[in-house]
C-alpha cells in the first residue's frame, strides 16, 4: 500500500516537474524569438509621428487614488506631462480618508461642474466631478466618489471617459513620457487589438525628480532587488511568449490600455475580486470569443511603467497574498474555460497553464516538501538521488534567470554597469533558496485566507518616491 | 530482497547520472549566457565609443561644410579637401559609412532649405547612396528596409522604381517602408500606387503618410476624391480621411454617394468629412437619408453632430430633434449638444422639448452648457 502511494506521488510530482520545466523552456524560447522580432520591427519606428497626428486615437488615463495625499500633486503633474496629444487624465478619489481631494482642489484650481454622468457600469455614487479653471490643466478631470475599492473606481473612470481607449494606471507609478505613444501603436497596426500591456519595472532606488525617472539603479534593498529579477523574468520571458500565442491573460493593473467600448460591453471591472486586472482581460477575451469576433491582446516589451516594489517582507507578503487570491478568484469565476476548445488558445492552453503552473504550483511544492519530510522521518530518502535532483532543479532555475537577463541585455539594456550584472547573478543564485520559498508560503497563506473569506486588498504602505528624493537631498 | 535493493540502487544511479548531466547542461548554458552578456556589454561599449568618436568628427565636418557652402569667401579647395577626408574616413569601414549616413539623416531632420540640399548632395558625392542601394540586395528584410529608409530620408529620387518593387513584399515592415518612401520620393504622383493597391492601410500607415504629405507642398497633393470609388475599402477610408484633413472642398460633390456605402465606417467618415468641410449644401441630402442612420448608434451620433454643424433650416433642426428620443444615450447627448450650439431657434426647440418631457434632458443640457466641459 505504502509503495503504491509512494510510487503514485513520485510519478505525479515527476510529471508535474517535467511539464513545468518544458513549458518554461518553450515560453523562454518563444519570448526570445519574439523579442528579437519586435526589436527588429521597431527599429524603424518614429513614435513622434503619432504625437502630431490628428489621427491619433483619444486616450483617457484613469488613475484611482486612495489616501495618496502625500504624493498626489507630483503624481498628477507627472501624468499631465506625458507625451501624447489627444488624452485626458481622470483621477478618481475613491473616498480617501486623508487630504487627497483637499490638496488637489487648490493645486489645480478645481471647481465642481455639472457633468451628466451615466452609470453605464454600476458603481458607488459619485459625489462630484471637478474641472480646472486653469487652461493649463484642461486635460484634468477629478472625480470624487464614495469608497468602493480599486475596481469600482476604475469603473467610474470608464463611465466618465469619452475617449476610444482607456489606460488604467496606478497613480503612484512613474510612466515613461513616451509610454502612450508606444502602447497605442498595436491598436493602430491592428484594429482587432482590444488591450495592450507593457513591462512594469521596479523603481526602488532609482532617482526620481518631479515624477520623472532620471537615473535607473538597482534597488539597494535585497527584497526589492529580488523582485527586479522576478519582474524581468515574468515580463520578458513569460508574457512576451503568451502575447505571441495570443494567450495573454494578464495585463498588469499598474499600466494597461484597453478599448473602452469592449471593456464596457464586457461589463467593466469586477469589484468582487482583488485580481480585477486579470479578471477584466479574461472577461474581455471571453466576450470577444462568445461574440465570435476576432481579437488580439497585445503586449510590448518596452519598459514603460516604473513602480515602487514592497521593500519589506510584511508588505510583500500582503501583496503576494492578494495576488494568490486574485488568481484563484479569476480562475474560479471563469472555470468554464478550463480545457474548453470553444475558447481556443485561452481555454486549451492559457487557462490550464495558469491553473496548473501559477495557482497550483505552491500547493505542489508544499506537498512535495511535506512528502519529503515524511520520507526523511521514515528513512526512505535516497540522499544522493535527492541531492542530484535538487542540483538539477537549482541549475534549471539559475538557467531561466540567466535567460531573462540575456533577454534584457539584448533588448533594453537598462542596468548598464558591470557591477549590476554581477549583483543580478548573485541574486539569481540566492533567490531559489531565500526568496522563492517565502513567495510559495505567502501564496499558500493567500489561498487559506480566501477560504476564510478574506476579501480586502491588505494595506500597501509605500515609502514613496518623494521621500526618497528628500533622503537624497538630506544626504547631499 | 538483495536483488531488489541492488536493482533500485542501479536504477537510482542511472537517474542520478541523468540529473547531474541535466544540472551540468543548465549550469553550463547559464554560464555561457553570463559570458555572452559580458562580451556583449564589452563589444557594445567599444562600438558605442567608436561611434561617438566618428559621430563627433562627422558632425564637426558637416557643420563646417554647411557653413563653407553658405559663405562665398571660403575657397573651393577647402571644400574638396574636407570631402576627400570624409571619403577616406567612410571608405575605411562599414561602421564609418553607417555612422555618416545616420549623421546626415539626423542633421537633415533638424534643418531645411538649401542646407538640406547640401546634405543630399554630400550623400551622393560620398557615394553613400550606393551603400544604401547595396542594402536592397541583401537577404535580410531589415537591411532592405534600412536602405529604403536612408534613400527616402536623403531624398534619392532615382531609387523610386527600385523601391516600388517592394510594395508587394510579404514582409509588412518592408512593405510599409517602401510605401512611405514612395510618398516622399515620387514627385510625379506620391500616391499613384493607390490606383492598383490591394493591400491594407492601417491607421498607423495613415498617420505616417499624413505626416509626410503634410510636409510636402499642398498644391501638389492629389485630389483624394479620385479614390472614393476604389474597390479597396482601406483606400476609400484613407482617401476620405485625407480629403477631410487637407480640407479638399473639391471632394464635396462626391461625398453624398458615400453616405449610402454598405460599410458603416465609410458612411461615418463621409459624415465627418462633410462636417469638417462645412458642406452646408449637403445638409438636405443627409436629412433625406436620416432613416438609414437610426439603427446604428455610431452613424446616428455622427449624423446629428454633422447636421448640427452644417444644418441651417428648420427641417434640419427638427431632424436632430427626433434624435432626442433615440434609445442610445450617446446619440441623445450628441443631439442635445448639436441643438444647443446651433442657434437660438434650435436651443429653444431643445428647451421646449425638455419641458414637454418633464426635464428628462436637463442633465445633458446642463452638461453641454458648462463652459469648463467644452
Amino acid at each position: 500500500m505504502w509503495d503504491i502511494l509512494y510510487w503514485i506521488v513520485n510519478v505525479l510530482i515527476f510529471i508535474y516537474a517535467i511539464t513545468i520545466a518544458v513549458s518554461y523552456l518553450l515560453l523562454a524560447a518563444v519570448s526570445m524569438i519574439e523579442m528579437q522580432a519586435y526589436m527588429r520591427r521597431n527599429y524603424f519606428i518614429d513614435y513622434k509621428y503619432i504625437l502630431s497626428s490628428p489621427f491619433a486615437p483619444g486616450i483617457s488615463l484613469i488613475a484611482p487614488a486612495y489616501n495618496e495625499g502625500l504624493t498626489i500633486i507630483d503624481n498628477v503633474k507627472s501624468l499631465l506631462s506625458i507625451m501624447y496629444n489627444n488624452y485626458e487624465v481622470i483621477i478618481i478619489n475613491d473616498g480617501s480618508k486623508d487630504d487627497t481631494l483637499a490638496k488637489l482642489i487648490p493645486a489645480f484650481d478645481l471647481v465642481k461642474v455639472n457633468y451628466d454622468l451615466q452609470y453605464t457600469v454600476a458603481t458607488k455614487p459619485v459625489r462630484g466631478i471637478y474641472k480646472s479653471r486653469n487652461r493649463a490643466f484642461k486635460k484634468l478631470t477629478v472625480v470624487d466618489k464614495e469608497n468602493g475599492g480599486k475596481a469600482d473606481a476604475l469603473n467610474v473612470g470608464l463611465n466618465v471617459s469619452k475617449k476610444d481607449l482607456v489606460a488604467c494606471i496606478d497613480v503612484d507609478c512613474i510612466i515613461e513620457p513616451d509610454a502612450l505613444l508606444k502602447m497605442v501603436k498595436p491598436f493602430l497596426e491592428d484594429n482587432t487589438v482590444i488591450a495592450s500591456g507593457g513591462v512594469v519595472r521596479i523603481a526602488n532606488s532609482c532617482i526620481i525628480e518631479e515624477g520623472r525617472l532620471i537615473e535607473i539603479k538597482l534597488p539597494v534593498n535585497l527584497i526589492a532587488r529580488m523582485q527586479v529579477l522576478e519582474y524581468i523574468r515574468a515580463f520578458l520571458l513569460g508574457r512576451m511568449a503568451w502575447s505571441k500565442l495570443n494567450g495573454l491573460l494578464l495585463i498588469s493593473g499598474a499600466f494597461g490600455l484597453f478599448k473602452r467600448e469592449t471593456a464596457l460591453k464586457a461589463g467593466g471591472y469586477n469589484h468582487k475580486t482583488v485580481g480585477e486586472d486579470m479578471e477584466l482581460v479574461v472577461r474581455m477575451r471571453r466576450y470577444m470569443h462568445e461574440q465570435r469576433l476576432p481579437y488580439r491582446v497585445a503586449y510590448i516589451p518596452d519598459p514603460l511603467c516604473w513602480t515602487e516594489a514592497p521593500a519589506s517582507s510584511q508588505i510583500l507578503s500582503r501583496q503576494r497574498n492578494r495576488w494568490a487570491r486574485g488568481t484563484f478568484e479569476t480562475l474560479s469565476i471563469h472555470r468554464k474555460l478550463f480545457f474548453n476548445p470553444r475558447y481556443g488558445i485561452m481555454g486549451m492552453l492559457s487557462y490550464p497553464f495558469w491553473f496548473f503552473y501559477e495557482w497550483l504550483s505552491p500547493f505542489v511544492e508544499f506537498i512535495g516538501l511535506i512528502f519529503f519530510i515524511v520520507l526523511v522521518i521514515l528513512g526512505k530518502v535516497h540522499w544522493v538521488f535527492f541531492l542530484s535532483l535538487t542540483l538539477a532543479v537549482y541549475c534549471f532555475a539559475f538557467f531561466i534567470s540567466m535567460s531573462s537577463l540575456l533577454a534584457e541585455e539584448t533588448s533594453f539594456f537598462k542596468y548598464t554597469t558591470k557591477r549590476d550584472i554581477f549583483k543580478m547573478i548573485a541574486i539569481a543564485l540566492i533567490e531559489p533558496i531565500w526568496f522563492h520559498p517565502r513567495v510559495v508560503w505567502w501564496s499558500l497563506r493567500g489561498n487559506y485566507d480566501l477560504m476564510k473569506g478574506k476579501k480586502s486588498w491588505g494595506e500597501m504602505t509605500r515609502q514613496g518616491f518623494v521621500q526618497y528624493k528628500s533622503k537624497e537631498k538630506v544626504a547631499s | 530482497m538483495n536483488e531488489q535493493s541492488s536493482f533500485t540502487a542501479i536504477h537510482a544511479t542511472s537517474e542520478v547520472r541523468i540529473f547531474i548531466i541535466l544540472a551540468l547542461i543548465f549550469f553550463t548554458a547559464a554560464i555561457l549566457f553570463v559570458g555572452f552578456i559580458l562580451v556583449s556589454r564589452f563589444t557594445k561599449n567599444k562600438r558605442q565609443e567608436k561611434e561617438a568618436i566618428l559621430r563627433n568628427y562627422f558632425q564637426r565636418t558637416l557643420n563646417a561644410m554647411i557653413i563653407m557652402e553658405t559663405t562665398s569667401s571660403v575657397p573651393a579647395s577647402s571644400h574638396v579637401f574636407k570631402l576627400d577626408t570624409l571619403r577616406t574616413m567612410t571608405g575605411k569601414s562599414s561602421l564609418a559609412r553607417q555612422v555618416m549616413v545616420n549623421q546626415l539623416v539626423s542633421v537633415k531632420k533638424s534643418i531645411s532649405g538649401s542646407s538640406s540640399k547640401i546634405l543630399e548632395r554630400l550623400y551622393i558625392e560620398l557615394d553613400l547612396h550606393t551603400y544604401s542601394l547595396g542594402k536592397l540586395k541583401r537577404d535580410s528584410w531589415q537591411k532592405k528596409a534600412q536602405g529604403i529608409r536612408e534613400l527616402a530620408e536623403l531624398n534619392y529620387q532615382p531609387a523610386v522604381e527600385t523601391i516600388r518593387t517592394y510594395i508587394v513584399s510579404d514582409n509588412r515592415t518592408l512593405r510599409e517602408e517602401s510605401l512611405l518612401a514612395l510618398v516622399r520620393l515620387d514627385n510625379e504622383g506620391p500616391l499613384s500606387f493607390l490606383d492598383q493597391y490591394s493591400g491594407t492601410i492601417s491607421p498607423w500607415m495613415r498617420i505616417n503618410i499624413h505626416y509626410h504629405l503634410s510636409k510636402s507642398d499642398a498644391r501638389k497633393l492629389p485630389q483624394f476624391s479620385r479614390w472614393f470609388s476604389s474597390s479597396n475599402l482601406d483606400v476609400v477610408l484613407f482617401a476620405l480621411s485625407m480629403a477631410r484633413q487637407f480640407r479638399q472642398s473639391s471632394a464635396i460633390p462626391f461625398l453624398t454617394a458615400l453616405l449610402s456605402h454598405t460599410d458603416t465606417r465609410v458612411a461615418g467618415l463621409a459624415l465627418e468629412t462633410i462636417s469638417a468641410l462645412e458642406a452646408h449644401e449637403l445638409a438636405d441630402g443627409i436629412t433625406q437619408r436620416v432613416e438609414a442612420f437610426w439603427t446604428s448608434e455610431k452613424l446616428s451620433s455622427r449624423m446629428v453632430r454633422c447636421l448640427g454643424r452644417i444644418g441651417y433650416t428648420s427641417e434640419h433642426k427638427y431632424t436632430i430633434l427626433r434624435y432626442l428620443d433615440h434609445p442610445e444615450y450617446t446619440v441623445r447627448f450628441n443631439a442635445v449638444q448639436a441643438l444647443y450650439k446651433m442657434d437660438d431657434e434650435a436651443r429653444q426647440l431643445l428647451l421646449d422639448f425638455n419641458t414637454k418631457m418633464n426635464g428628462i434632458l436637463s442633465g445633458a443640457i446642463e452638461h453641454v452648457s458648462e463652459p469648463l466641459l467644452q
